[in-house]
């Protein structure tokens, strides 16, 4: 195993996928059990709501934890983009609540912009400071 | 250490403020009533407000009570006013089916809970029926579950917010006719200068021109699923069908809305509309319901609804 693997940092990588896989299972968990007692109503945000943890959290930082030579985000990074992942997962919840109720709601927009506005601020922290590094070296 | 506790505060905060604003969204979608004003002045009455729209029909109501009727467990029958009640039993489900014959459009009406338009006013369909004097009320279109969609009750527009162009509403008229539209090809004021006096905004639309509009291909989610449904439908003039089933329980699947289409059909409709369905179906007559409402599941109970439609003087 390369050294590299065993660092703090990857650890912590491996870490925050694990974490996140967990938030994977809960949705995946919640959205069946929410969608069986919803009388066939079906909301795609609601039955996909574990795409955002997964994809948002379980492989990104699985990949990060797991390729020898990848750098790994800042903490700062990191936290930006999870809040990012949370408002997102989180107003999809929201939102497949309202649609398999039949309703909707203005709010639901701030989940998408604060979502997707974190999850690219953080995204960015991260590619500048992999860019600093490299022009450093 | 001064790094974790940074982060572990930025956590907290964040995940107070999510939190929090969740609970706010939930809370105004599902719970904090609020009264609309009205957006426009189009009504019979110009410069009515809401309230005093609704306070008209009470008026009326008074004035009625003066009209010799008589009253059986399954009929109602005066001057003005035929009602009969069946209950048919198709698709391992209980049918409700008033059907009715009125001698003016007049008393084809529609109420609002607590007499109020607004968001998140709720009643009891046959608490609105008894503030109305209903004789016959079903549930409506739960307007108030959403911040779009045309909304024209007894002659006056309340919302002319279009929800979607393919969104089909039942535009009922002056002499009672009905008409089914999408919202995309007329606005709720182009209607109401047509003579539309109430316009439903739900659907789909079941049977058009004698013909089932809803086939089991063009159902989708919810429309594939037994449930409760309610239903209202013109045979001609001034005779109508006003429908209701049972659903989720044991002695009811419900109807699928292609079921309800063709069961409409068979009753002899030329036109006929979906309204609010699942735990909002409700059918009163003389005060009594009807069917058997769910809500909370399978738990027999009434929800509270926005709106009904209603036989009243």
């Amino acid at each position: 195993m390369s050294a590299s693997l065993t660092s703090p940092e990857k650890r912590r990588m491996r870490r925050t996928s694990l974490i996140y896989l967990c938030v994977t299972l809960f949705c995946g968990l919640f959205s069946a059990v929410y969608e069986h007692f919803s009388y066939g109503v079906y909301s795609g945000y609601m039955v996909y709501l574990f795409l955002f943890p997964l994809l948002g959290g379980v492989l990104p930082y699985a990949v990060l934890g797991l390729t020898p030579r990848s750098h790994v985000p800042s903490a700062a990074s990191a936290r930006i983009f999870n809040s990012g992942v949370a408002a997102l997962t989180v107003g999809s919840c929201v939102k497949g609540i309202l649609e398999i109720y039949g309703t909707s709601s203005v709010y639901l927009e701030f989940y998408w912009a604060a979502g997707i506005l974190l999850s690219v601020s953080g995204l960015s922290v991260f590619l500048l400071g992999q860019r600093r590094r490299r022009a450093d070296a | 250490m001064k790094q974790k506790r940074k982060t572990s505060l930025w956590t907290k905060l964040y995940s107070l403020a999510l939190t929090l604003f969740t609970a706010f969204v939930l809370l105004d979608t599902f719970i904090i009533p609020r009264a609309y004003v009205v957006e426009s002045d189009n009504s019979a009455g110009s410069g009515q407000s809401a309230s005093a729209a609704v306070s008209t029909q009470t008026d009326e109501s008074n004035t009625a009570s003066s009209v010799a009727s008589a009253v059986t467990e399954n009929t109602y029958t005066d001057e003005n006013i035929s009602i009969t009640i069946t209950e048919y039993r198709e698709y391992d489900t209980s049918i409700y089916v008033a059907d009715i014959t009125l001698s003016s459009a007049d008393y084809l009406k529609t109420a609002f809970a607590d007499d109020t338009y607004g968001k998140n006013i709720t009643e009891k369909t046959s608490e609105i029926a008894d503030e109305t004097g209903a004789i016959l009320a079903v549930n409506g279109d739960f307007y108030g579950a959403q911040n779009s969609g045309y909304v024209i009750r007894n002659g006056k527009i309340y919302r002319d917010t279009e929800s979607g162009s393919s969104q089909e509403d039942l535009v009922i008229y002056e002499d009672g006719s009905f008409e089914i539209v999408t919202e995309g090809s007329v606005s709720a004021s182009e209607l109401f200068k047509k003579g539309a006096v109430q316009v439903l905004s739900f659907g789909p639309g079941l049977v058009e021109n004698g013909e089932v509009s809803v086939t089991a291909d063009e159902e989708v989610d919810k429309a594939k699923t037994s449930n409760p449904r309610t239903a209202i439908g013109v045979i001609d003039g001034l005779h109508y069908v006003l429908v209701v089933s049972d659903g989720r329980t044991d002695e009811s699947t419900g109807l699928s809305l292609s079921q309800l289409a063709q069961f409409m059909q068979s009753l002899g409709v030329t036109t006929a509309y979906n309204l609010d369905g699942g735990g909002s179906s409700t059918m009163v007559f003389n005060g009594t319901v009807i069917n058997n409402p769910t809500t909370d599941g399978n738990t027999i109970k009434e929800r509270s609804v926005s709106d009904i439609v209603c036989i009243a003087y």
